[in-house]
């Protein structure tokens, strides 16, 4: 099993980027669960053709804790691809972080990685790691990996620096390694120039560049992934081509969830 | 809100008839009665012998923990990490944890067998990774065991409550033998069972070895615990931790039940002898002793009321059901919910005595009601509490006893209690009562 997290600044693309890929490594034929990470609880918006994914946190308070099943709260979309989201408090309420530890504590107790037999886990995860919360997915013993996706616009770069940070300050704790950036192109004026030397800054390995296409935007329209509204357009190659780079830059579980 | 100067007693207590076993009461601002016999966690702990708890909380929080170590006369077996806002806004909790454990043990000469680290609610809000810092711990000071235990009463109505987790974790440090025995261990127990009773006498006729928690002194004794090869649990508390502690250990996992309904136990006796092999009690012997006894006591007990508590016993519907069958008038029972194991006598009571009250010990209309009463026997120190009576059965958690001899020793302690009255503020403010002082 692969486990990555995908950090980066809020609207960068993390969750257009996490739905093109889950899609993409299905179609290698992985079983793949994507677990969206933020209170909106709108990263799997495009595997479901824009059906909200009822949220774990919902449930819990819906159903409370000693009725909520796995299958309340993991579900298959487009492609195959398991679906979950975390949720959390309204906007300005509650605790976001405290949200995401909830759910993930109880995907572990309900064993949804063994039971789906999952090859891969994307935790799509919001903007910044403000708080301990956000960074529960790249503890030990979930995901091993982070990808951080930016642009080459300065305040997409700059936090993407403090993600790396983060991720810098819980190496020592045995957490995630950071496996890669991939650069979400804006066009900006010599951005994977920009990309390259972020790289070598923060010694990451470049994972791939993704074009600014209308192809995402007119799919993202109609609350699609373009790699399923154009199955032979040139962004699902360069998902492909992207999903191939991921993997191989990705470590495998160390250890399996210790439920 | 609630106005205490108008209490709503209409929510306090209500006849069973009326009663909703998925939800009996309302939820909402609670009394806690001064009658504190029940253990707490810090008891609870102290039965992993050669152990040191480890609280790691705001030092507000500490005074109920810290006040129970001492009570029990083992406040060097009690250490705690104070936490401040600093940790919170800094992000040192974790760091907190592992240097403030690490400073407490490394003054120590000799160091204990096991370490309990209690995280509190600060840690189950801030997303502490408790895992990490135990990890650390354990690289640190590898001789030492140390173990998850948790004062969150925050998760209280949320899935496994503090007190199951707890006799949960109590079973969290047994390595798994290489070598299984024909004992068997029972899971889950504050108390050793009382071995004039039917279950004790059961093991003793098949020869096996009967292992407890309760009756453990050493390290080596806590680690044999996990050398049977059957394990069994009896308070309803103890179900999720003695599955994952089989799950964990291995073993055959079985349940003695907790009841006063005399069917109930001379089906499970029966099983018993079977699965051990040995030659059933008489258990015709024990059910006429117990129909006679029953009836004197009755007689003893006109123009006389029984008050029962939840804390006596978990299974309080069954033996209001017991006394009722055998014409002792129960005022009422001290409760807070139904259990699983309890639902039919609990739909047999409803039926059959639909006027017998159930009150709630934790609302606050129970504040007011410690009234000096006569003629009323109280069985459990809240019943004792809020009657006002000094005629009592001092049981916790039934005490250890167990079957049909349980019955009748419950008998013999309700009759002294007529008899005998206790004095009930010396011993229902003893925190933990029963809980072996170092």
């Amino acid at each position: 099993m692969i486990r990555l997290a995908i950090y980066g600044k809020g609207g960068i693309g993390k969750s257009t980027t996490a739905s093109n890929l889950s899609l993409a490594f299905a179609q290698m034929g992985l079983r793949v669960l994507q677990v969206g990470c933020d209170p909106k609880a709108d990263s799997t918006l495009l595997l479901r053709q824009g059906q909200p994914c009822p949220s774990i946190l919902e449930m819990l308070k819906e159903k409370g804790p000693l009725h909520i099943k796995l299958s309340d709260m993991v579900i298959q979309g487009e492609g195959g691809v398991y679906l979950c989201e975390a949720g959390g408090p309204p906007p300005g309420q509650g605790c976001a972080g405290r949200g995401i530890v909830k759910a993930l504590q109880e995907l572990e107790k309900q064993k949804a990685y063994e039971t789906y037999q999952i090859d891969m886990v994307i935790y799509d995860v919001l903007g910044d790691v403000v708080c301990g919360g956000f960074s529960m997915p790249i503890r030990d013993g979930y995901a091993e990996n982070v990808f951080i996706i930016t642009s080459g616009e300065r305040m997409a770069l700059h936090a993407a620096k403090n993600i790396y940070l983060a991720v810098d300050h819980f190496k020592e704790r045995g957490y995630a390694q950071l496996s890669g950036v991939i650069l979400n192109k804006r066009n900006v004026d010599h951005e994977e120039e920009k990309i390259q030397k972020f790289c070598n800054e923060i010694d990451a390995p470049f994972a791939g560049a993704l074009s600014f296409s209308h192809e995402v935007q007119r799919a993202d329209d109609e609350l699609k992934t373009a790699t399923e509204k154009y199955p032979d357009g040139d962004m699902r190659k360069e998902y492909q081509k992207l999903a191939a780079s991921v993997l191989r830059l990705s470590v495998p579980a160390k250890k399996e969830m210790t439920w | 809100m609630v106005d205490l100067h108008h209490i709503d007693y209409s929510t306090f207590s209500i006849p069973i008839a009326k009663a909703n076993k998925t939800n009996l009461f309302y939820e909402g601002l609670q009394f806690n009665p001064p009658a504190h016999g029940v253990w707490n966690i810090v008891h609870q702990g102290f039965l992993i012998p050669c152990s040191h708890q480890i609280f790691i909380c705001g030092d507000g929080c500490m005074r109920g923990v810290v006040l129970t170590a001492y009570e029990a006369g083992r406040e060097k077996d009690f250490s705690s990490i104070i936490l401040d806002e600093s940790n919170v806004i800094e992000g040192t909790m974790e760091e907190q944890i592992i240097e403030g454990a690490s400073d407490i043990l490394s003054r120590m000469k000799v160091k204990p067998k096991a370490v309990e680290m209690f995280s509190t609610c600060i840690h189950y809000f801030t997303g502490c990774d408790l895992a990490y810092c135990y990890g650390v711990l354990r690289k640190r000071f590898p001789s030492v065991f140390f173990t998850d235990c948790y004062m969150t009463p925050i998760t209280r109505n949320s899935g496994i409550t503090p007190d199951e987790k707890m006799r949960m974790q109590l079973y969290s440090l047994l390595e798994k033998p290489e070598e299984r025995d024909n004992g068997l261990t029972l899971l889950g127990n504050n108390y050793p069972m009382d071995a004039s009773c039917d279950f004790p006498q059961l093991i003793q006729k098949s020869g096996r070895h009967f292992r407890d928690i309760t009756e453990t002194k050493t390290w080596e004794d806590y680690q044999e615990l996990a050398t049977s090869e059957m394990f069994v649990y009896s308070q309803p508390t103890a179900q999720k931790g003695a599955e994952k502690t089989v799950d964990t250990l291995g073993g055959t996992l079985y349940n003695y039940p907790l009841s006063y309904d005399i069917t109930v136990l001379e089906a499970a006796n029966t099983a018993w002898a079977k699965r051990l092999n040995v030659e059933p009690l008489d258990a015709d012997k024990d059910k006429r002793l117990i129909e006679m006894r029953l009836n004197q006591l009755s007689e003893k007990l006109k123009g006389w009321q029984v008050s029962i508590d939840y804390t006596a016993t978990p299974a309080h519907f069954s033996l209001a059901k017991l006394l009722l069958t055998h014409h002792i008038d129960v005022k009422n029972i001290y409760c807070l919910a139904v259990g699983s194991e309890e639902k039919e006598s609990f739909d047999y009571l409803k039926q059959q005595y639909p006027d017998l009250i159930l009150a709630c010990p934790s609302h606050p209309a129970a504040r007011f009601l410690h009234q000096k009463q006569d003629h009323l026997l109280a069985i459990g120190q809240k019943a004792a509490y809020f009657e006002g009576t000094n005629q009592f059965v001092n049981m916790i958690e039934n005490s250890g006893l167990t079957g049909l001899k349980g019955i009748l020793t419950l008998i013999d302690l309700m009759e002294d209690a007529m008899e005998n009255a206790k004095p009930v503020e010396e011993i229902i403010t003893q925190k933990g009562w029963g809980c072996p002082h170092e």
